[in-house]
């Protein structure tokens, strides 16, 4: 079954002309903390496949667009490819012969930095496990708008963007206020940066109050206005209420902004709203963040004050600390002051997504549970518009000057795991499910994570030619992998600490190479352990009760004393 | 003088207490001449604190108006507020606390008043003896004997009566030996590795002094350790600059042409003020509220404390590799032979010896090497991280010693028999306690106060059923192989569970285990219906 997807991979040209050695015998492989493995090496147009000769062993599949960089090193005529993976991994392949050594090398080049999307894995993937339910269908708006519904009646679900016109980056329905026509949403798009006009992104059932989610308004240097964006924010606010505007901007590069026509919503315009600026940064920053975090992580050096110094200046765990920060700023206005509150950065699709999204896991239990999280990734991620394709494109090895890269996704799925380790009990999934979504991002067999928007997913006809992670996941035997032995679901807010101290290196996704995790791995198996075989002994105590309890009934003499 | 006179102040009524993950409470507070007590005076509560006065590390008061604020810092890290109404009363009361928490005479300490119902002084006090221990080593009998040259501890006042040296080293030569080494340490067996037959020997520095003064009868000493086997391994916990500037002050090093068996290995290690000073700035670092990443870090990493770690556990793996994998007896010495000597003399057991990981092997270890071994608690441990008090000997060798197996059982979760609860326990308990265990700098102190007379066993109380299940590591799974550390910088973390203990976050995790634990021991008790 396997071998003919390799034929059918290996039939298409693309391929076939990127690969002029196909196979290699007499290949070693070295990996961190496990043995070294000789055997067969194979490239197809899709994977890099290591066979050893002998049955059973270990073989290595791995995913052309997993890989993040590769050098080259030679020692006599054997060659040695030291294969960089965008999961943080390091390999290393010892390749008899410079020409072969030579041609595997650019075969791996090329087939790993392929730019077009439609000659990826996922399409070419075909599933072996049955698809119970098909994970393209799980969280539609639609369905998400009908569970609003049923608490409130202010919001309607907008078609005004069905054709991908109004907002090239917004998914076809949208959650706006009731008293809002398409044609006023259509005037506000034009006054926010890529079109992206306020939309809900979470009603909070306690109190009523909203979060919604934007770009930045286009006001420019002569600080333009829009009278219907006005009204649209203004209608989400009840009667002498004043809500919050969240700009993950500081208040300079929101000024800065203003040059290049964007801005942010001015006091005398906007008086019901109370500005706050926070610092979260993007792009290159982030990259080059995690670049130093991962060099720093691989550092082989034995100096404590080396390694916390380059910790430090990665300046990792500061980001996480802006983020988290911010996140439980927009709680605190929801839940605590009871007033509604609008997210927006520059284009609204990185930094704002991490606050949207983090608010609501420190808010909303549902957001804690396996299918929930599934749903917020959905939603907050790949239906607003995450540029996954573009920010997932090189991870940290990459030697290419970064472009659109930015680990903003990776940085989320870290602040959610500072809040899963505060708060041990308050989450169904486990930090696994956390680890396979970073992975997933950035090199997957599904096409969950493939493209950029709603749009492109629709031009690319991914729910049809494609599977979805989801639909591998929600499957009985990997949901019990990925769920946390200790949930008790838990109805409250809960609210993390961002004091500098609480804050962990995520040893889990950072040095999970560098380390090995048997020791880890056993003592959390044990730990499962010990909780499935209480809950075994309690429903044995329950169903004794309940016998004892009918023997008495039936047994009158029982009773008597 | 009696303890009344120091109180001139016994109770207060409406005082305000602020303590760490509770919220602020009224009531009344009382001064005892070895607590104080805090009962609080609130409808349908009866919550009280009571506080060993020995456990305040410092208090400072603050005055406005006609009441008081005392800041009591604790040696187990905590910070407590009282707010206290009337300025005299709150002068009286921190005088009390300032003057009581700092007692110098042994028998007035607490452990000499403590009695509680379910403890007999007529109880054995301590888990072994030397003499115990020796007997139950069948395997060393054959090559080893136990000497009652130091019974009276004339010959090193800092060792037990009894201690384990070669079959072939009469007491003669061991009182040679003696004079040769500082405090009169001569080496003595602290382990035997099964395995393959290799020992762990500790001493203190030999006085060669700037002479290179030689002792024939020390030579003859560790050339019977090590018999017919090639070499054997000097672990000395100084630098080779420091070992010869020791020399200008009278003491020294082992030198090749003199010990030609051995090979010197020299690894660094801090003590003393500059572990002292290590400690403060640490916990300095975890109470700064400024929220910025960037100086959390810088003050981590200025303090130095993990680097500390991370030398304590690689001398130690280091020690473990000379006698587990390359098959060769050790000796271990710095200076005196009571610090750093016992520190990765115990580790290296944790490492290889799977006894030692059991809850009571571990208690029994640190009785037998840092109790009995002469490591000076008293001096030690006067004063922790708040202190004002110019430091003297004060030193937390015993709270790195902890952090160090805090960091073996995270990275090895099923093999440690006992859990952080044990450990976070013992540093309190070596600071302040009930119990008369870490009373006094050695044995033969220990024996002119009548400790062990009058006073209870803390191992001994651990033992007892209740507190096994709590102390216990739910997920134990023994194992026969050495544990090896990583001892990579990445792999090093700080131990939050002590550090942090009195913010949030620890609280939650403290909670899982809680959890676990108690499921564990709900099991046990179904099994035995």
């Amino acid at each position: 079954m396997v071998y003919s997807i390799l034929i059918k991979e290996y039939q298409i040209m693309e391929f076939a002309e990127l690969i002029k050695t196909p196979r290699v015998d007499g290949v070693v492989l070295h990996r961190p903390f496990m043995p070294t493995v000789e055997g067969t090496l194979c490239l197809t147009g899709h994977h890099l496949i290591l066979s050893s000769r002998q049955d059973n062993t270990e073989e290595l599949w791995l995913l052309h667009s997993n890989i993040d960089s590769i050098e080259k090193r030679f020692v006599g005529s054997v060659g040695s490819i030291i294969v960089k993976c965008k999961d943080l991994r390091v390999i290393q392949l010892d390749i008899p012969g410079m020409e072969e050594c030579l041609n595997i090398a650019s075969s791996i080049e090329a087939l790993s930095t392929l730019d077009s999307v439609s000659l990826m894995y996922p399409f070419f993937y075909r599933p072996m496990f049955e698809v119970i339910e098909d994970g393209w269908n799980s969280y539609l708006p639609q369905d998400a708008f009908k569970e609003l519904e049923s608490m409130t009646d202010e919001w309607r679900l907008s078609k005004v963007n069905k054709d991908f016109t109004v907002c090239p980056s917004y998914p076809p329905l949208v959650a706006v206020p009731i008293n809002i026509d398409d044609d006023t949403l259509k005037k506000v798009a034009t006054f926010r940066h890529g079109g992206r006009f306020p939309v809900l992104s979470y009603y909070h059932k306690k109190n009523g109050m909203v979060m919604m989610r934007a770009g930045q308004p286009l006001t420019g240097t002569n600080g333009r206005r829009c009278k219907e964006d006005e009204k649209l924010i203004n209608a989400t606010l009840r009667p002498g209420k004043r809500g919050y505007i969240i700009d993950t901007r500081t208040i300079n590069v929101a000024q800065q902004a203003k040059a290049r026509g964007g801005g942010f919503e001015s006091e005398g315009n906007y008086p019901q709203w109370r500005r706050i600026h926070k610092a979260i940064d993007r792009y290159n920053v982030l990259q080059e963040s995690l670049i130093k975090l991962v060099e720093a992580c691989n550092d082989q050096s034995h100096s404590m004050d080396r390694w916390l110094s380059k910790l430090e200046a990665s300046n990792w765990q500061t980001h996480i600390k802006e983020i988290l920060t911010t996140a439980c700023l927009a709680a605190q206005c929801i839940d605590r002051e009871g007033a509604s509150v609008l997210v927006h950065g520059t284009e609204g699709t990185d930094s704002t997504l991490q606050v949207s999204s983090l608010a609501q896991i420190i808010l909303d239990p549902g957001c804690r549970t396996i299918k929930g999280f599934q749903g917020l990734v959905d939603r907050e991620w790949l239906q607003a518009g995450h540029p996954f394709q573009q920010r997932c494109a090189q991870s940290a090895y990459s030697n290419s000057k970064p472009r659109q890269e930015a680990p903003a996704f990776l940085l989320f799925l870290d602040c959610v795991w500072q809040v899963l380790r505060q708060f041990p009990c308050s989450f169904e999934f486990n930090e696994s499910f956390l680890v396979l979504l970073f992975e997933h991002a950035y090199a997957s067999q599904f096409g969950t994570f493939l493209g950029s928007c709603a749009a492109d997913r629709a031009r690319l006809s991914l729910p049809e030619k494609t599977v979805s992670l989801w639909s591998w996941v929600n499957r009985p035997q990997e949901l019990e992998r990925l769920t946390n032995p200790l949930y008790e679901a838990n109805s409250l807010v809960i609210w993390p600490s961002v004091a500098p101290q609480s804050l962990l290196l995520w040893e889990g996704l950072f040095l999970r190479w560098n380390r090995s995790s048997k020791c880890l791995d056993e003592a959390y198996d044990e730990m499962v352990h010990i909780i499935e075989y209480n809950k075994e002994l309690q429903n044995k105590v329950n169903s004794l009760r309940r016998q004892l309890a009918q023997l008495e009934t039936e047994d009158p003499l029982l009773n008597t004393p | 003088m009696e303890f009344s006179d120091h109180i001139k102040t016994a109770n207060v009524e409406d005082v305000v207490l602020r303590q760490p993950l509770h919220p602020p409470s009224r009531g009344t507070l009382c001064i005892t001449g070895h607590h104080l007590l805090f009962s609080e005076r609130e409808e349908g509560s009866s919550q009280q604190v009571l506080l060993l006065l020995r456990n305040i590390d410092a208090v400072e008061k603050r005055m406005s108006g006609s009441s008081g604020t005392i800041t009591i810092k604790c040696k187990d890290l905590r910070v407590l507020q009282l707010d206290i109404p009337g300025m005299e009363q709150c002068l009286n009361i921190s005088r009390s606390i300032e003057t009581l928490s700092c007692l110098d005479n042994v028998s007035e300490m607490y452990p000499f008043f403590y009695r509680p119902t379910d403890l007999s002084l007529q109880d054995q006090w301590g888990l072994s003896t030397p003499e115990k221990h020796y007997t139950q080593m069948k395997e060393l009998h054959e090559r080893w004997r136990l000497s009652s040259v130091n019974k009276s501890y004339s010959v090193c006042p800092s060792y037990p009566p009894a201690v384990i040296v070669p079959n072939c080293i009469d007491d003669e030569t061991l009182k040679k030996v003696a004079k040769f080494r500082q405090g009169g340490r001569f080496p003595v067996l602290c382990y035997y590795h099964r395995k393959n037959g290799m020992v762990i020997m500790r001493s203190s520095q030999p006085l060669t002094g700037a002479n290179r003064k030689r002792c024939k009868e020390d030579e003859l000493l560790l050339q019977a350790v090590i018999e017919d086997s090639d070499k054997g391994f000097i672990i000395d916990t100084r630098s080779s600059q420091q070992v010869h500037q020791a020399r200008m002050t009278g003491g020294g090093f082992e030198s090749k042409s003199f010990y030609n068996c051995w090979k010197r290995l020299h690894r660094q290690m801090e003590r003393g003020k500059a572990l002292q000073e290590s400690l403060i700035k640490l916990v300095e670092a975890c109470s700064d509220e400024s929220h910025s990443v960037d100086r959390w870090l810088s003050k981590l990493e200025n303090s130095k404390w993990l680097s500390h770690v991370q030398t304590a556990l690689s001398t130690a793996g280091l020690l473990a590799e000379c006698v587990e994998r390359d098959g060769h007896s050790a000796l271990v010495h710095g200076y005196e032979g009571t610090d750093c000597s016992l520190l990765i003399c115990t580790l290296a057991q944790l490492i290889m010896d799977p006894f030692c990981r059991t809850l009571e092997g571990f208690l029994a270890l640190l009785e037998r090497e840092w109790v009995q071994a002469g490591h000076p608690f008293q001096q030690r441990c006067a004063h922790s991280a708040y202190s004002h008090a110019r430091f003297q000997q004060e030193s937390p060798v015993f709270l790195l010693l902890l952090d160090c197996v805090w960091q073996l059982w995270r990275q090895f979760p099923l093999a440690l028999g006992f859990s952080e609860a044990l450990l976070l326990r013992l540093a309190n308990e070596v600071y302040a306690s009930d119990y008369g265990t870490f009373l006094c700098n050695n044995d033969q102190e220990r024996c002119a106060l009548g400790v062990k007379d009058r006073t209870h066993c803390l191992f001994r109380a651990l033992l007892r059923p209740a507190e096994i299940d709590y102390y216990s590591n739910p997920l134990y799974e023994p194992t026969e192989l050495a544990i090896w550390p990583s001892v990579h910088p990445q792999s090093l973390q700080l131990w939050r569970g002590f550090f942090l203990r009195w913010t949030q976050l620890a609280h939650h995790l403290e909670e899982v285990q809680e959890e676990i634990r108690s499921m564990v021991i709900e099991w046990a008790r179904v099994a035995q219906r």
